[in-house]
C-alpha cells in the first residue's frame, strides 16, 4: 500500500472513526484504540489491499459503536461543541453583520450616496457609498464580543452535551 | 395472556404512567432518528418489538430498569446496522440540512439585509427607496409614521434557495450511498 490514494482512504477512515469516538473516555484509552486500529488497518492493507481491508473492518461508526458499548456512559463531545460554538458564536453574527452592512450601503447608494451614521449592537458604524469610498467604517466595541461569547458558550455547551460530565460513571 | 397496544404477546400487562409513556416516546424518537437509514418496514418491526419488550420487562423489573436495560438508542441502532450489507442514505439528515442551508440561511440574510437598509434610510432622513435583492426589486419606506417593505416574488431568491436546498440535501443525506458498494 504505497499509493497516495490508498493512504488518503485510510486517513479518511481514521478521521471518521475519530469523530465517531468523541464520546469515548478516557481520551487516552481512545487514542490507544485508534493507534491499534490504524496499525491493524495498515497491516491488513499491506497484505490484502486497501479495498478489502476497509471492507473487512466495516463502517467507522459501527466500530466506534462497538467500543462505546463497553462504556457505562458516554462522555461529552468536545469537538462537536467546538464546531457548534464557532458556527453559532462566530459564523452567525458575522454573517448577519455582513448582510446588514450590504443592506445599509445599498440603501445609502440608492438615496443618492453619502454617509450614514448607524449603530449595530450598540457599536457606532458609518456606512458610506460615494465616489471616494464604498463600505463600512467602525471602531471595535465590546458588545458584539459579548454577544459572540455568549452565543459561543451556549453553542459549546449544547454541542458538547456538557451535561454528560455530571452523570457519567467513572471507568474502572 | 394479554396483549399490548401493538398486539404482541406479553406475560404481564403493564400500564405505563404518563411520565413513563413520555420517557418511552422520547427514547423511541431518538431510536427512530438513529435508525433513519435502516429499511423502513424492518425498522418498524424492530421498534414494535422493542416497545413490547420494554413494557414486558417493566411489569417484572420496573419501568426505569427496563428502559435502562435497552441502553442508548444510538448504540442499539448501531448493532442493527452491523447486520446490514451496505450503508443507506440518511434522508432525514438531508432534509434538516436542506432546511438550514437552503431556507434558514438565506432567510436570515434577507432579514439582516432589510434591517441594514432600513437603519440607513432612517439615518439618511427617511423616505422611500428602491433597492434590489438577488435581482428582485424591493421598495423600503421609512418615514415618521410608516416603516414598510414591498417586494414581489422573483425567481432569483427561489432559484438560490432551491439550489442550496438540493446541494445540502445531497450532502446531508449522503446520497452517493445509493450507488455505493458494500459498507
Amino acid at each position: 500500500m504505497t499509493g497516495f490514494r490508498d493512504r488518503a482512504r485510510v486517513r479518511r477512515w481514521m478521521w471518521r472513526f475519530t469523530l465517531a469516538m468523541q464520546d469515548y473516555h478516557p481520551s487516552r484509552e481512545a487514542r490507544r484504540i485508534r493507534r491499534d486500529l490504524r496499525a491493524a488497518l495498515l497491516d491488513d492493507a499491506a497484505r490484502i489491499g486497501v479495498d478489502d481491508a476497509l471492507r473487512e473492518i466495516g463502517s467507522p461508526w459501527r466500530v466506534a459503536a462497538d467500543h462505546l458499548d463497553a462504556l457505562d456512559g458516554a462522555g461529552p463531545r468536545w469537538n462537536d461543541g467546538g464546531v457548534v460554538a464557532a458556527l453559532l458564536g462566530f459564523g452567525l453574527p458575522l454573517y448577519m453583520w455582513a448582510a446588514w452592512a450590504v443592506g445599509a450601503v445599498d440603501a445609502v447608494g440608492a438615496m443618492g450616496g453619502g454617509r450614514a451614521e448607524l449603530s449595530w449592537l450598540g457599536v457606532p458604524m458609518t456606512a458610506e457609498n460615494s465616489d471616494a469610498m464604498f463600505g463600512i467604517q467602525f471602531t471595535l466595541g465590546w458588545q458584539p464580543f459579548a454577544v459572540s461569547l455568549a452565543l459561543g458558550a451556549l453553542g459549546f455547551a449544547l454541542g458538547a452535551r456538557i451535561w454528560r460530565l455530571r452523570r457519567r460513571a467513572p471507568v474502572s | 395472556m394479554t396483549t399490548t397496544d401493538d398486539h404482541l404477546p406479553t406475560t404481564t400487562a403493564y400500564r405505563p404512567r404518563l411520565r413513563e409513556r413520555l420517557r418511552l416516546s422520547w427514547w423511541m424518537l431518538r431510536f427512530d432518528v438513529a435508525m433513519q437509514d435502516y429499511p423502513a418496514r424492518e425498522s418498524r418491526r424492530i421498534r414494535r418489538e422493542l416497545r413490547a419488550a420494554v413494557l414486558d420487562d417493566a411489569g417484572r423489573t420496573g419501568f426505569d430498569e427496563a428502559l435502562r436495560g435497552l441502553g442508548r438508542p444510538r448504540r442499539l441502532a448501531a448493532t442493527y446496522y452491523a447486520d446490514l450489507e451496505r450503508e443507506r442514505p440518511r434522508w432525514a439528515d438531508g432534509a434538516v440540512l436542506a432546511g438550514l442551508i437552503g431556507i434558514l440561511l438565506p432567510g436570515y440574510m434577507w432579514i439582516a439585509w432589510q434591517m441594514g437598509a432600513l437603519s440607513a434610510i432612517d439615518a439618511m432622513g427617511g423616505g422611500a427607496v428602491d433597492l434590489s435583492w438577488l435581482g428582485v426589486p424591493v421598495t423600503f419606506t421609512h418615514t415618521d409614521d410608516t416603516i414598510s417593505m414591498h417586494t414581489t416574488a422573483g425567481w432569483g431568491p427561489v432559484a438560490l434557495s432551491g439550489a442550496l436546498c438540493l446541494v445540502a440535501f445531497a450532502l446531508g443525506s449522503r446520497v452517493w450511498r445509493l450507488w455505493g458498494g458494500a459498507a
